[in-house]
């Protein structure tokens, strides 16, 4: 047997033993295991002990007058209308008073009118997008231009190609 | 087998009282009353505090009668209601922690031993208070979830298995919390061996 007080899996079997709830044969099966591992031992002789000092609290009888102030509170409940009994019984005016609070301030939000950034710009942040009105106006760009652009481009990849192969 | 047969009429009895009966409601009552105020009493150490929580238990429980359904067994769901309710009480701070005096428990009628020769001595009903009140005293002091484990446990009786679904925990989170418990007490208590 893997020794009970190392395993929590396990330690049932001391707790029942010691409160004599095992079994004979489980008893046995123990006894043997208690006979040659001293810490097991002890851990049963302690819980016995324990559980004797346990037994010492007894409680005091029920009071006699107990069911009759129970009736008495199950009439009350059963002369309360049902509704007030589902709502409040149930606290569903808390999570209720949750979600209107969250309807209305959703309400708020969307009534609002956003506030537009019509120009200031934050110094602290750079400037990604830059307002329309405050750029200049672009030529726009002629085909022939842009044609003249690219021939000097191809022009300037071949000589450059050329000189490398000199090298 | 009588213990499975007396849990079946647990839910056969709830489940008439779900029906109206309540013939059964009030059996059950006598079956439950018992067993569910020992164990508030323990947790709260106040026998009055205990049959107001009770109370509440058995009130709950009549309140809940026409969705019952019987998917677990009827004192598991009987002590989880009297769990919560006592730790709740607890933790709201309402509990008085008023450890009944020595006198007062004699005034609740807390039987005296039957010492070997029948009748206690004074010193030896002094002892015994004493020796109670560090009992108290020690249960009292253990975690609430451990306090709950060891009360059902070692007062009710209660297989592991049944303790777990009580708490809402693992079997092995049981057998822990018992563990720490017993090992907390065998500390406290050891000078009363």
């Amino acid at each position: 047997m893997n020794c009970p007080t190392r395993n929590t899996e396990t330690i049932d079997l001391l707790l029942d033993y010691s409160a004599g709830k095992l079994s004979a044969m489980q008893a046995a099966e123990i006894e043997v295991h208690l006979s040659s591992c001293p810490e097991c031992r002890a851990f049963a002789k302690s819980q016995h002990q324990i559980w004797n000092a346990l037994d010492t609290w007894e409680a005091a009888p029920v009071s006699e007058s107990f069911d009759r102030r129970l009736f008495d509170r199950i009439a009350e409940v059963e002369r309360q209308p049902s509704w007030r009994d589902w709502f409040i019984g149930r606290r569903m005016w808390r999570p209720a008073l949750s979600i209107g609070a969250a309807c209305a301030a959703l309400a708020v939000v969307l009534t609002i009118p956003a506030v537009r950034d019509t120009g200031a710009r934050n110094p602290a942040t750079p400037a990604t997008v830059i307002p329309i009105e405050n750029t200049r106006s672009v030529d726009p760009i002629e085909p022939e231009q842009l044609e003249r652009a690219l021939d000097d481009l191809e022009m300037l990849k071949q000589l450059s190609s050329s000189s490398v192969q000199n090298l | 087998m009588m213990a499975v047969a007396a849990l079946e009429r647990d839910a056969e009895l709830m489940l008439r009282v779900r029906d109206g009966d309540s013939t059964s409601f009030s059996l059950l009552l006598e079956r439950h009353r018992g067993p569910v105020i020992r164990f508030l009493y323990r947790m709260v150490q106040n026998q009055a505090l205990a049959e107001d929580l009770a109370q509440e238990v058995f009130l709950r429980v009549y309140k809940s009668r026409a969705t019952y359904e019987p998917t677990a067994k009827f004192s598991t769901w009987l002590f989880r209601i009297a769990t919560h309710l006592a730790l709740n009480r607890m933790r709201d701070g309402k509990h008085e922690k008023g450890h009944e005096s020595l006198s007062t428990a004699s005034e609740n009628g807390q039987a005296a031993h039957q010492y070997s020769d029948g009748m206690p001595t004074i010193e030896q009903d002094l002892v015994r208070q004493a020796r109670l009140a560090e009992v108290r005293a020690a249960i009292g002091a253990l975690p609430e979830k451990q306090k709950a484990a060891v009360l059902m446990h070692k007062y009710q009786e209660m297989e592991y298995s049944q303790i777990a679904a009580v708490l809402e925990c693992s079997e092995s989170a049981v057998k822990s919390l018992l563990f720490r418990a017993y090992e907390t007490l065998r500390i406290r208590l050891s000078h009363m061996a």
